[in-house]
């Protein structure tokens, strides 16, 4: 076959099997994450469920949904917009072990919605360390919030890290009579998020999450930090969705209100799944069957 | 020990695993596939490689595949999957041509 028919035939091919929608990035943690974007003109819809279980004693369980659809927007740069909603159960729950009040509870609340950016400054496979800052405001008419992270992440063959830094800063408001929303309660958190994880084979990851969480009250010192570790779980590499599963358990906290851990704020174990779905059919940058032309005189040659 | 862990960590992540940049001995090989090669058209190649690949999965190193193993990978595999068009296609294959014959390490 002459080089003209190798490459109309190689042309012919990648339109045939190769004209599919962009394959999105796989997020191989659910509570970390990495340094990567979503490819340019790719849009991919990521439901997560989080569950939060256990107080101190009663039965306790709340969920969070968050709908999220992101956008690749060049190839260092991703938004996302999130819709935010809760439930909780609560039977005769207590937070810690000397509390007199138990409290129950059963409602669904829509908890507004969230934008999210990514940057990314350096790659976790081609740079030495991969480095992406992250910024995610959120309002739902009675609390804001303004996220930031600092993500570095390598990976290193079947084997990939992440490290997250964590700046969170909450507003509460109050309507005043007459005097429009004024802030009754502001809270700052910190928090550490670690994650590796390594390759199975046929789309299988398994791997381990922690994560410390700080709140302070003023930057003088933490109120309380708590500790979560668990194992993950991650299936992909099928074009056009994929799955991430992790279990964190409380293992201890700095301000412990009941068997050692911090169940004021936080739960004894959390699980949190994810879904990643492409959408197909966002625009494309260039004809997917591009490499049919043969190449023009001074352009890069094929090698024999 | 413990001050010197994050500068071990570091100096183990700096060695292993990247993608290189492109340099004068590249530009010789380069040359030899497009006679009008130059530093800024390789580097446009690895900036394309980086960008258009990684956000789907780990880059391979270059040295992985020889020539006619990267144009069928990039021409018949990817370039639709991934939307590349031939302009980059060719700046991509030019990049990875260039540096594959190098030395590991």
């Amino acid at each position: 076959m002459t080089r003209f028919g190798l490459t109309v035939a190689a042309g012919i091919a990648a339109f045939a099997f190769g004209a599919g929608p962009v394959e999105a990035g796989e997020r191989y943690f659910t509570y970390t994450y990495e340094p990567k974007v979503l490819p340019e003109g790719a849009i991919e819809f990521e439901p997560w469920y989080t569950a939060r279980i256990g107080k101190a004693s009663g039965v306790y369980n709340r969920w969070d949904l968050r709908m999220e659809l992101e956008f690749g927007l060049s190839d260092w740069l991703q938004t996302a917009l999130y819709l935010n909603v809760r439930g909780r159960y609560a039977d005769g729950a207590r937070s810690g072990m000397n509390d007199e009040a138990r409290y129950s509870q059963d409602d669904t609340t829509v908890k507004g919605i969230s934008s999210e950016w990514l940057v990314k400054i350096w790659d976790p496979t081609a740079d030495p360390v991969g480095l992406a800052l992250y910024f995610e405001p959120g309002y739902d008419g009675k609390e804001a919030e303004w996220e930031m992270k600092l993500l570095l992440g390598k990976t290193l063959g079947g084997l990939t890290l992440a490290y997250n830094a964590v700046f969170e800063w909450e507003w509460e408001f109050e309507r005043e009579a007459g005097e429009g929303l004024e802030v009754e309660r502001e809270a700052f958190f910190f928090l550490n998020v670690l994650g590796a994880n390594v390759g199975l084979g046929k789309g299988w990851r398994f791997g381990v999450e922690a994560t410390t969480r700080s709140r302070w009250a003023e930057f003088t010192r933490p109120r309380y930090t708590a500790v979560f570790a668990g194992p993950g779980l991650h299936y992909g590499g099928k074009r056009g969705w994929w799955a991430s599963l992790t279990v964190l358990a409380q293992l201890g906290s700095s301000n412990p209100t009941a068997h050692g851990l911090e169940l004021s704020a936080n739960e004894r174990v959390e699980v949190r799944l994810m879904l990643g779905i492409d959408i197909p059919g966002s625009p494309s940058p260039a004809p997917s069957g591009g490499a049919a032309r043969p190449p023009a005189p001074g352009e890069f040659a094929p090698i024999e | 020990m413990t001050r010197r862990l994050p500068i071990a960590v570091l100096a183990l992540a700096g060695c292993v695993g990247t993608i290189p940049h492109p340099d004068e001995r590249d530009l010789v090989v380069a040359r030899s596939l497009a006679h009008d090669a130059t530093l800024d058209r390789l580097a446009e190649g690895r900036r394309l490689y980086v960008g258009k690949c990684s956000s789907c999965h780990a880059l391979h190193a270059p040295r992985e595949r020889d020539d006619p193993g990267w144009r069928k990978v990039v021409e018949t595999e990817m370039a639709g999957r991934a939307r590349i068009s031939r302009d980059e296609a060719d700046r991509i294959l030019l990049y990875l041509c260039a540096v594959n014959d190098r030395p590991s390490g």
